[in-house]
């Protein structure tokens, strides 16, 4: 599997934690970042990304409620919490109806960030090779039924 | 009295009277100047009474009287008593005194020897005037010269008991006799009358009935007893003759009836023997027949009955006054005792009318001396009964002094009891004051903890908040930091580069190298980010320092004490701190008006900021999701007061709760959100202010609170001591 680069989407309403991010992982990953929910689905619409990570205490949508509303449409993406404050319910919230896979605090550690990032792809990889593999499984199967199929005629 | 008749008749029933051979003459010697002739004469009954003087003196029906008093007992004939006198004595002035003066009819003749008489008539029927001697006994002169003889008849009839004491003597010794008569009568009659006075004296100063009774007993006594001496007939009614016939009826009965009464309240029979007492009622019945029949003119059965009655009524009276007696009612001892002294006088009177006792002055007085002593004894019997009510009323006032100390007693057991309890009471009261006092100081520590713990509540809140808003910019500053030395590691690598060009080098290779070194590292835009980045770094420490600022500001650390402060840094501060609460979702208008400084405690008045905006945000947060929160702050002021407004389009305060907001610990969040403690402390800290708090709500359009603070408190409470206790 050839080296593929992580993209990322980072939503915060705090400019400076966007260009901050951005600053620290632009070298590593494809970062894309918003503003806002709004912005953050509008993205959504145009790229496919591996990992999303959301701020909780935005204005309008809270994190929790991006994620949840996003379930539906994509699933696939892992989900990670960005928060300044840890709060038990929102702790809750993320993990019941966000279903995130992370919950990060801030201010973050740029290491265990990148970890974090790293290994949510490595999931997200993981599942997507699963379901090619069990894609060519099936088309492998298929072709050898046809095969045997045809050699039972012949 | 009546009782003597009583006996009598039964001496009659017992022995009937018998005539014996003649004798008729009497000699009056001298030696004694005065003899009953009772024994000494010749009686004649004449049946129908209308024999003539000549008839009676030539009948030969005469019989010798064997008596000293003769008897003829209960009889409607006349009798003719005949006698002959001879005069042996030196006087010549005999009389004849038939001692006797209840006859109703006495004719004395005197038989002259030719056969002729003179007659005198006296009696009952004859007005008492028309007597030659005023003495109720009868007197007839003899007129027997001496050495000489006379015969006389006497002719006698009487409705009752007819005896006839004859007395023959000189006049001296005739007049002497009824002198002493009437002295022992005077005596008796005086006897009776002081008792009588004495008794009545008694009742009117005691009051006590018996006394009355015994008053009326006595005087119909005295008149019942000085009726057989004849006197109510010579003194008090001498012109009415029916009186002096049927008093001899009636006043027996009377003295039954009274007595009977009298006995029964004297004895208290009602209370001992109250079934005997009934058997009075048929005496009563019995008298009062008796008396009719005499006003009817039926005197022999009226005397008849009247003297059975009496008969039974002294066996009952003295029957009841042994009964009384042996119950130990001691009047009874005094009646039994006078009753007797009574019953004795009469017998010994019957006796000596019978013979059987000589015919003496104490005989012939016997019957009224035991009457004088009945009437002494029973009074005696009522003195003592002052007596007995004296120590009746001793033992009943010994009785009340035992129940008055024992009640004396019983109250100062009490009184013990009491003190007692009272002393148990005050100690349980003081141990509960004290526990009290105990709870008070509990209560005490429990309000500063709880106050303490609504402090540490509110900054928990606010560090939820405060945190979210340090972190962010920390964040930020802190990976800025990290990109920028990044980037500057990436300049350096790029400006060694550049150092390595050397006028002497080859610049074309190392321009490639560098041209390949920027294409990697992206100059222009890490240049341009780190301008960014380094703006980053500069809002992040801007926006730390304005929160610390805040805070510091808010709590105002040092500054308990009363200092003009501007209200708009105050709130400015606090809006700062709930930043993270409102950003985004609740927009803040501010509309300042120009109130300049105000005399207050800073940092108590930001906390009431903190609280209502606190409040304004959560009921905003409940009552919208989207961005429309509006929280208008508004301040102005006249001439007394500062007026600060909180105004929110929240989900407002229903009215049924809108008289507990200000309680401690009411609240409506849940159970962990709220202490319930904010807006009563704010309340509280306002009052401390002299201000007040207002509130209009309307549930579902908001709220507003207004606070009222009085300019120039400084003056009004120079000690703010007060608001220290609060909340500290």
């Amino acid at each position: 599997m050839e080296q593929q680069k992580v993209k990322v989407l980072y939503v915060d309403d705090e400019v400076n934690n966007l260009t901050s991010f951005r600053a620290l992982f632009r070298r590593n990953f494809e970062v894309y970042t918003a503003i806002s929910a709004e912005e953050g689905r509008a993205l959504l619409k145009e790229h496919r990304f591996h990992v999303i990570l959301t701020d909780q205490r935005m204005p309008g949508t809270t994190g929790v409620e991006f994620l949840e509303s996003i379930i539906g449409e994509y699933p696939d993406p892992i989900r990670i919490l960005i928060t300044g404050y840890t709060d038990i319910h929102a702790v809750i919230d993320a993990i019941n109806r966000g279903r995130v896979s992370r919950y990060i605090t801030k201010p973050w550690d740029e290491q265990e960030l990148k970890m974090t990032i790293e290994n949510a792809f490595e999931v997200y990889s993981l599942r997507q090779a699963n379901i090619e593999l069990t894609q060519k499984l099936l088309e492998a199967n298929g072709q050898l039924d046809f095969m045997l199929r045809q050699k039972l005629l012949s | 009295m009546y009782l003597k008749t009583a006996f009598l008749f039964l001496f009659c029933l017992l022995r009937t009277p018998f005539f014996g051979q003649v004798a008729g003459e009497i000699i009056f010697s001298g030696t004694h100047p005065r003899i009953s002739v009772g024994h000494s004469i010749d009686i004649l009954e004449d049946k129908t009474g209308g024999m003539s003087v000549a008839e009676a003196l030539g009948s030969g029906n005469f019989k010798a009287s064997t008596q000293i008093v003769p008897n003829l007992g209960l009889s409607s004939s006349a009798f003719w008593l005949k006698f002959r006198v001879r005069n042996l004595s030196s006087a010549n002035n005999l009389m004849l005194m038939l001692e006797q003066p209840n006859m109703d009819e006495v004719s004395f003749y005197t038989i002259q020897p030719n056969g002729s008489y003179n007659e005198e008539h006296l009696g009952e029927y004859q007005p008492f005037s028309k007597r030659i001697y005023d003495v109720p006994d009868y007197l007839f002169h003899l007129n027997i010269p001496v050495n000489s003889e006379a015969t006389y008849l006497l002719k006698v009839k009487s409705a009752e008991q007819i005896q006839i004491p004859l007395i023959l003597g000189t006049e001296v010794s005739v007049f002497n006799f009824i002198g002493l008569k009437n002295m022992l009568s005077g005596l008796y009659f005086g006897i009776m009358l002081v008792m009588l006075l004495y008794n009545l004296f008694i009742y009117f100063s005691i009051r006590d009935k018996s006394y009355l009774y015994y008053v009326v007993y006595i005087i119909i006594i005295i008149l019942t007893q000085t009726s057989l001496q004849g006197f109510p007939f010579q003194f008090l009614w001498p012109n009415i003759p029916w009186m002096a016939i049927h008093g001899g009826f009636l006043f027996p009965s009377l003295v039954g009836i009274a007595g009977l009464a009298f006995l029964h309240d004297y004895l208290h029979s009602r209370e001992f023997v109250p079934k005997l007492v009934k058997v009075s009622y048929v005496f009563y019945f019995l008298y009062a027949i008796s008396m009719t029949l005499a006003i009817l003119n039926i005197f022999a059965a009226s005397y008849g009955l009247m003297e059975i009655t009496a008969m039974f009524v002294s066996m009952y009276m003295l029957y009841i006054a042994i009964v009384i007696f042996r119950k130990g009612y001691r009047p009874a001892k005094y009646f039994l005792i006078a009753w007797s002294f009574f019953l004795t006088g009469v017998c010994i009177y019957i006796l000596k009318d019978f013979g059987i006792l000589p015919y003496n002055n104490f005989t012939r007085y016997s019957m009224q001396a035991g009457s004088a002593f009945e009437v002494i004894l029973i009074s005696f019997g009522l003195a003592d009964r002052i007596q007995v009510l004296k120590k009746e009323k001793e033992e009943s006032q010994a009785e009340a002094l035992v129940v008055l100390n024992e009640n004396q007693r019983m109250v100062k057991e009490q009184n013990v009891m009491l003190e007692t309890k009272v002393l148990k009471r005050t100690t349980e009261l003081q141990e509960t004051n004290k526990e009290l006092s105990l709870t008070v100081n509990d209560l005490r520590e429990t309000q500063t903890q709880l106050v303490h713990a609504e402090k540490m509540a509110s900054l928990g809140q606010l560090t939820a908040g405060i945190a979210h808003e340090i972190n962010n910019p920390i964040n930020f500053v802190k990976s800025n930091i990290k990109s920028i030395g990044r980037t500057v590691q990436e300049f350096k690598t790029l400006l060694r580069k550049y150092a390595e060009i050397t006028p002497g080098a080859l610049p074309d290779v190392k321009l490639i190298e560098i041209n390949t070194l920027i294409q990697e590292i992206d100059l222009a835009y890490s240049m341009d980010e780190v301008d960014q980045l380094l703006l980053g770094v500069d809002e992040g420490v801007l926006r730390t320092t304005e929160i610390i600022k805040g805070l510091r500001n808010f709590s105002r650390v040092g500054e308990d004490d009363m200092k003009a402060a501007d209200l708009h840094e105050g709130l400015d501060s606090t809006l700062i701190l709930l930043n993270g609460q409102l950003k985004g979702s609740i927009t803040v208008q501010k509309e300042y008006g120009k109130i300049g400084l105000l005399e207050c405690f800073p940092g108590r008045l930001n906390q009431v900021f903190m609280n209502i905006l606190n409040n304004a945000i959560q009921a905003i947060n409940d009552a919208r999701k989207d961005t429309s929160g509006l929280i208008t702050i508004r301040t102005c002021k006249d001439e007394k007061n500062i007026y600060v407004s909180f105004r929110d389009n929240g989900t407002g305060i229903p009215c049924e709760i809108r008289d507990k907001i200000f309680d401690p610990f009411f609240t409506t969040k849940s159970v962990g959100q709220g202490t319930g403690l904010g807006l009563s402390i704010a309340y509280k800290i306002i009052e401390k202010h002299h201000g007040n708090i207002a509130v209009e709500s309307e549930k579902g359009s908001g709220t507003l609170f207004t606070l009222c603070l009085p300019i120039g408190i400084a003056d009004l409470q120079p000690d703010s001591s007060g608001i220290r206790n609060v909340n500290s």
